[in-house]
């Protein structure tokens, strides 16, 4: 029902606006908040393309996460025993989180130029190293480190050809956030090109990802009135002690 | 049923952590030990940031320990005067061992140390105890029977005192730096520091066996509560969602241990908390020597202002 009524929806949205966009493209949930019992959820985009355009187009859409200071250190084997190395390095604004989808199986364009511009593809996606770079691998080597680190924790996702399409025109994706994903601005990239690569149409949606409820709370308490906070995280111990002991006392 | 815990920032099953409190609870009710040093590396390998989980960890021994301090307090098993010494040591010690957590966490290094602090401690005690029950079960077969409690050139320090609890009168000194000990093991490992506090009580200063625990809990009470409040202001890193959890599992299984130990007696339940103290002890030392899964840490950092 939900879906059939979003459809409705859509199909409004193209016939107040198709002279003048190929494509439309909006996000389910353009707020995100982590709760207490927060263990991921989801952006769903969804949108209509022109249905004439539907055989000789490719829809791309990326999700970019908020860009974070990220250090990079390495673990090495000294004597036997694995320690952190004191040498690392650090990225200025590596994306916190990044997926991208298309309906099209192999999606080979032509024009790197376009998909180094927007940011298509983990490879393409643009993260400023800071001066100094120690990092004994390659210069290159941090995005595949990264990749790794991020695919493991599900925080990125690049999936060919899950974009689903309807009638020709209707679009709809879901791209998973992990519990761990961080807070902040996501960017989502809706794109129409075709087949040679070159730009037809594009959108660009923001999704706001908070903290919120009782453990948001407690985080920001923890950081703004430390004292207080341990003042009463020692007093609820004690009193969470005695509650409970005697409770199970008499059980 | 995931539960988000704020300052750890992930997300945590729920049930698995129930069953890790009632598994730790039952442990440290049948050998009436708090349970920290099993605690701490059971988070640490479930992947709680050390940090957070040292400190966490503090807070909930401090939940867990304030019942049996009180009703050792109401049978007037504890010696005060030797608590309030002990404390001297315990509360200076509890606020270095802060600061050092707060130096380790800035040059990246706090999870090998706590791990390291881990293995010394575990083994050293693991040992101990095993040769120590060992030669007790023996020694029943023979029927002979130990001193109560010898001089040792400790006691002949300066600013001797009379303890009358204890029946004792030496000097302050001993206690003063066993507290001092403790109490930075209290703050950089989330111990209570009880499986040392005892065995020092009874074998250094010749403590009576009967004031040794609730003068223990008083010492461990007041120095978990500091270190309570100085990890929240200096490192920020107690997760109160967590310590609470694991007081509901753990006070469960303290009942169901408490019961269980009446089933044993104290040389076979030494002797199993020794085995189990060294099975924990290699699986650190494995962790430290096998090929991490990872070979980078990533983190986010902030500029120095």
């Amino acid at each position: 029902m939900k879906n059939y009524l979003y459809f409705l929806f859509i199909i409004f949205l193209i016939n107040g606006a198709n002279a003048r966009d190929p494509i439309l493209s909006k996000v389910l949930n353009e707020d995100i908040n982590i709760t207490a019992s927060f263990d991921g959820a989801k952006i769903t985009v969804y949108g209509a393309i022109d249905p004439k355009l539907h055989n000789d187009t490719v829809i791309i859409i990326t999700v970019l996460g908020p860009s974070a200071k990220l250090k990079i250190s390495k673990k090495k084997k000294y004597f036997g025993v694995w320690l952190v190395s004191a040498n690392n390095s650090k990225l200025l604004n590596a994306p916190g989180y990044y997926a991208m989808a298309t309906n099209d199986n192999n999606l080979t364009l032509a024009n790197s130029e376009f998909l180094k511009e927007n940011e298509i593809g983990w490879d393409n996606v643009k993260i400023n190293t800071a001066k100094g770079m120690s990092l004994e691998e390659d210069k290159e080597g941090y995005k595949n480190i990264l990749k790794t680190f991020y695919k493991k924790r599900n925080l990125l996702v690049i999936e060919k050809s899950d974009i689903e399409i309807f009638e020709d025109t209707l679009f709809r994706v879901d791209f998973e956030l992990p519990g761990t994903t961080p807070i902040g601005e996501y960017k989502v990239n809706t794109f129409l090109v075709n087949k040679t690569g070159y730009l037809l149409s594009s959108w660009q949606n923001n999704v706001k990802v908070t903290k919120g409820g009782m453990g948001a709370y407690l985080y920001d308490y923890s950081k703004n009135h430390s004292f207080l906070y341990g003042l009463l995280a020692a007093l609820g111990a004690i009193l969470l002690g005695l509650t409970a002991s005697e409770i199970f006392r008499r059980v | 049923m995931e539960i988000y815990l704020p300052i750890a920032g992930l997300p945590i099953n729920f049930f698995v952590l129930m069953c890790l409190g009632l598994v730790v609870g039952f442990l440290s009710g049948m050998f009436g030990v708090g349970g920290g040093f099993l605690m701490t590396p059971m988070l640490i390998l479930m992947g709680i940031p050390p940090a957070v989980a040292v400190a966490s960890e503090a807070n909930h021994i401090l939940a867990a320990s304030v019942s049996g301090f009180l009703a050792h307090m109401r049978r007037a098993n504890v010696d005060f005067l030797m608590g309030f010494i002990l404390l001297l040591g315990g509360v200076f010690g509890s606020i270095i061992g802060v600061f050092l957590l707060k130096y380790l966490l800035s040059i990246g290094q706090e999870k090998l140390f706590i791990s390291l602090s881990y293995i010394l401690i575990l083994v050293f005690v693991g040992l101990w105890m095993l040769i120590e029950s060992v030669s007790s079960i023996k020694k029943k077969h023979k029927g002979k029977r130990s001193k109560l409690h010898e001089h040792i050139w400790l006691h002949g320090l300066p600013f001797k005192i009379k303890f009358r609890k204890s029946h004792l009168y030496i000097s302050i000194l001993p206690p003063i730096f066993i507290g001092l000990l403790v109490g930075i093991l209290s703050s950089i490992m989330g111990v209570g520091g009880g499986f040392i506090l005892v065995p020092a009580m009874i074998y250094i200063l010749g403590m009576p066996t009967q004031v040794v625990i609730g003068t223990s809990l008083l010492q461990i009470v007041f120095v978990t509560t500091v270190s309570t409040i100085m990890h929240s202001y200096i490192n920020q890193t107690v997760d109160v969602v967590l310590s609470s959890l694991l007081l509901i599992g753990a006070v469960i299984g303290a009942q169901i241990g408490t019961r269980a130990m009446a089933l044993l007696r104290g040389e076979q339940i030494r002797f199993l908390l020794a085995i189990i103290i060294i099975i924990v002890a290699s699986v650190l030392i494995g962790n430290i020597l096998v090929t991490p899964e990872e070979l980078f840490i990533i983190e986010t950092y902030k500029d120095a202002q």
